[in-house]
């Protein structure tokens, strides 16, 4: 342990045994870089009338409520236990702009649909001057609508208020990770949840799956990834935007086809009991 | 100290942009599509909300 790891964590513990607020004051300084590398993940375009600047300072809102929050006895990494909360705040923020209208869900349904159509007549991922043909707009159109759509798949993340009364907010990496106490069924779900995507992954082009590798695995943000892609950043977040979306077709037809099969297993249930009971 | 930890870790992520750039230029990335399936389902909540049966 480095002697810059000791102090911060003499900060922490000072800090939960008195609650001293110039201690509150240096951990949230600490940790501003954080919140500058958690919106610089979101890919959110500034605007004349909203900045880079006013992102962060939502992002800061999240920052402050993990501060007051974080038990570092708990053994759980300060960054980790912040990141979901910064992204919270920064897209509840947002929400409360209604920069995220509901009303813009519908698009992403579009976009997903017409890439859903192509590639089951196409036999592979449709390009984007199909998709754009497929749904009557130009390629320039085509991608300006892939922004907005990043922005309405923001909408439909799990809202700050999620997070539970114990103060975490459940998510996939706790089922993933604690997969003992899962029952059985469960346990299977999650496995054939995690098949499923791995092979929607593996028929992305081969550009898509490395942004995402770069986005999700090595962590960078969107401006690092631009670098390294070398294509504006911009770019980066219109082919992220359609590689989600190209996934979540996929996963929306298995999660289909698994609730079929569900609703035909408690039909042959119910049929077999009302038997028995007749 | 705070400041200097904050630039050896700028210098140190310049270098892995710098490295990863360089393997995708040469076309030697490799993606585990079994991690990132992981990190996109941990990530992305919206997957679960769409799969709510």
């Amino acid at each position: 342990m480095t002697l810059a790891h000791v102090l911060l964590n003499d900060t922490w513990m000072d800090f939960v045994a008195t609650r001293r607020a110039v201690l509150r004051d240096e951990l949230i300084t600490h940790y501003t870089p954080l919140v500058r590398f958690v919106v610089g993940r979101l890919g959110i375009p500034s605007t004349p009338v909203l900045d880079s600047e006013d992102l962060v300072s939502f992002g800061i809102i999240g920052l402050i409520n993990a501060v007051d929050r974080f038990d570092p006895t708990r053994g759980v990494r300060f960054e980790a236990f912040a990141t979901a909360r910064i992204r919270g705040a920064v897209i509840d923020q947002l929400r409360s702009l209604n920069w995220l209208p509901r009303s813009a869900v519908a698009r992403v349904k579009q976009v997903e649909t017409a890439l859903s159509t192509l590639e089951q007549r196409l036999g592979r991922p449709a390009r984007e001057d199909e998709a754009a043909q497929e749904l009557g707009m130009t390629l320039e159109r085509y991608r300006q609508t892939l922004m907005e759509v990043g922005l309405s798949m923001l909408s439909l993340e799990a809202p700050l208020s999620m997070f539970g009364q114990d103060d975490e907010l459940l998510t996939l990496r706790d089922l993933l990770e604690d997969q003992a106490t899962l029952s059985p069924d469960d346990a299977m779900e999650k496995k054939e949840m995690l098949v499923i995507l791995r092979s929607a992954i593996e028929h992305l082009p081969e550009r898509e799956q490395v942004l995402l590798s770069l986005y999700y695995v090595e962590e960078m943000t969107m401006k690092e990834i631009s670098k390294i892609m070398e294509v504006s950043e911009s770019r980066i977040c219109q082919l992220h935007t359609q590689a989600l979306v190209r996934l979540r077709t996929i996963f929306a037809e298995w999660g289909d086809e698994r609730s079929r099969k569900k609703l035909k297993t408690t039909v042959s249930s119910t049929r077999r009991s009302n038997k028995v009971a007749s | 100290m705070i400041k200097r930890k904050t630039r050896t870790a700028q210098q140190s992520r310049l270098a892995r942009v710098e490295e990863l750039k360089a393997q995708v230029r040469a076309g030697t990335y490799r993606v585990d599509s079994t991690l990132l399936a992981r990190r996109i389902l941990e990530n992305e909540s919206h997957f679960m909300e769409n799969n709510k049966g």
